[in-house]
């Protein structure tokens, strides 16, 4: 059967920015959360992005949290093939060698001691598959960091399905420890959900993703406008200082990623049917 | 209330009080160790999880999360004689309350520790606290010098967690009246320190050398032995929020009003309490 292409069925583009605000009293290389996109590339059809959040009481969270990001967005070129739970555990364990390849020597008797603790971060990766009829997301949780996809204002779901007081204590994580990662394998999730132009995804560590859940429960369309409309790292700054003075938002490292789909565009796509 | 992060710009306060009388040379029941040699291993694992959970990037020193006070009652090596001094030795003898840093910088020694797994390689432990034992049990005077130490800590550092001050025991005071107040009037002065966040915590640990069932964070201080059970019950400071839930993750059942107390305790209820009383959150700032 010939393969009929049609032209511009549908044609969409990511638009994805990222924000971050260390804790209070905090310098910026302080930040021991992660988050890293690549747009959506034509030939593949594929957009990726990912958050991460370093444990407050991890060691070498920085160099943990970067190594991942940098893999999952295709800086360095051992990232997983797709975002599915095999080929996610299998990253995983790369990483892990990486990461106890690339260690370095101490001569700290007390960093020495906390290499062989490990690191540990809360993960959530998502792939954007636009080659399809239907274009898609497909994400992977290890943890309390969430995505949130909205549509016309109003949120569709959320993932992983955290409740308020699912937040903070002891989450699951990624752990640089090859001994975890069937326990790690135990916890993966792992979900996709179909979009349309106009939506966004959000994705948000444990402090801004508890606040976004509290707040969309009273007043979700306000939320997502205020969150649509950030356009500037200024304005992610002045919206996290309110919230921490008013006393919504815990004093954390901050950071929510957005991806907009939308049409047309430099990168748009073609979608074969 | 006790609510603040431990941080570098507001580090915490934890001062450990060490009963080094002669009673401390008996035999710890459930173990081969002497009271003063099982005292001074869980110290020793104390300070050295506070380094570590302060240890965050590989080229960076242990932060300053807190300021650590070691002082022994009874026996004094170094002075001689009975009365009360700093517990630290060689770089950091005769210090009062030391910047974490400088604590990890400079232990007595470090030593070598079988490996619990079998064939596994023996691990470093470093050394600040050696067991002595001597004397009487001057606690009052102990709560004098090292309250000295916390008022001036506090005067510094006004927006901090405030301070946390464990005793650690196995014997009645014996220098009652100090200076015209009893241990009461000592440990009251001793809460009277405060920083914004909270008033001085005052814990007390009764180190049994019998085997006898372990009472933990008591609400009243009916049934325990008197008086050397009522007397610490009575300075023990009430839980804060947080430490109540740290007990919590240790299995604990914590009633509210508990008292930061624990009687006759072995030596793994003495590092599981050392955990519990020193755990604050940390602002990793």
């Amino acid at each position: 059967m010939k393969r009929r292409t049609t032209e511009l069925t549908v044609v969409i583009t990511t638009r994805m920015v990222a924000f971050k605000q260390v804790k209070d009293g905090n310098l910026d290389h302080d930040w021991e959360d992660g988050a890293g996109y690549s747009q959506l590339d034509p030939r593949s059809g594929r957009a990726r992005c990912v958050v991460l959040d370093g444990a407050s009481q991890a060691f070498g969270a920085i160099r943990w949290v970067s190594q991942l990001v940098d893999s999952f967005v295709g800086r360095t070129a051992d990232g997983p093939q797709r975002v599915d739970t095999n080929h996610v555990m299998e990253w995983l364990s790369r990483m892990q060698q990486v990461w106890a390849q690339n260690a370095p020597t101490s001569s700290s008797i007390y960093a020495r001691r906390r290499l062989e603790e490990g690191s540990f971060a809360t993960m959530l990766l998502c792939e954007i598959d636009g080659l399809r009829t239907a274009p898609s997301w497909t994400a992977a949780a290890l943890g309390d960091t969430v995505l949130f996809h909205v549509r016309g204002g109003r949120l569709l779901t959320h993932f992983p399905s955290l409740e308020l007081t699912g937040f903070g204590h002891r989450p699951h994580g990624v752990h640089t420890l090859p001994e975890r990662l069937n326990k790690m394998r135990d916890r993966l999730l792992v979900t996709h959900g179909n979009l349309k132009l106009g939506d966004q995804l959000y994705i948000a560590t444990d402090a801004v993703a508890e606040w976004i859940l509290r707040t969309c429960e009273h007043s979700g369309p306000r939320l997502w406008r205020e969150l649509d409309s950030l356009s500037h790292p200024e304005a992610f700054t002045r919206l996290i200082a309110d919230r921490r003075t008013a006393g919504d938002l815990k004093n954390d490292d901050a950071t929510l990623l957005r991806v907009n789909i939308s049409s047309g565009g430099p990168d748009s796509l073609r979608i074969a049917q | 209330m006790y609510s603040e992060q431990v941080r570098r710009a507001k580090p915490g306060c934890i001062v450990l009080l060490i009963d080094r009388s002669d009673s401390m040379k008996r035999p710890w029941a459930g173990s081969r160790l002497t009271l003063a040699h099982g005292a001074a291993r869980a110290i020793n694992n104390t300070v050295m999880e506070l380094i570590l959970r302060a240890t965050m990037e590989e080229d960076e020193e242990p932060r300053r999360y807190f300021d650590i006070g070691l002082f022994g009652y009874g026996v004094r090596p170094i002075q001689g004689g009975e009365g009360v001094e700093s517990a630290f030795g060689g770089r950091l003898a005769q210090r009062g309350i030391v910047p974490l840093p400088e604590v990890a910088a400079n232990p007595l020694a470090i030593r070598k520790e079988p490996s619990p797994d079998v064939g596994g390689l023996p691990s470093e432990m470093p050394v600040w606290v050696e067991p002595v034992n001597g004397q009487r049990t001057p606690m009052c005077q102990a709560m004098a010098v090292a309250g000295s130490h916390i008022y001036d800590w506090a005067q510094k550092h006004p927006d901090s967690f405030p301070p946390i001050v464990i005793n650690i025991t196995d014997g009645l005071v014996t220098d009652e009246p100090y200076e015209g107040a009893d241990l009461a009037g000592w440990a009251r002065r001793l809460a009277n320190i405060a920083t914004r966040d909270g008033a001085t915590l005052l814990f007390n640990i009764y180190l049994s050398h019998e085997q006898a069932p372990t009472s933990w964070f008591p609400v009243t201080s009916a049934g325990l032995p008197r008086p050397v059970g009522t007397n610490l019950w009575d300075i023990s400071s009430e839980l804060p929020p947080p430490m109540v839930q740290n007990a919590r993750d240790e299995g604990i059942d914590v009633q509210p009003g508990a008292r930061g107390m624990v009687m006759n305790a072995d030596l793994a209820a003495l590092t599981k309490f050392l955990a519990i009383g020193t755990t604050v959150e940390e602002a990793n700032d």
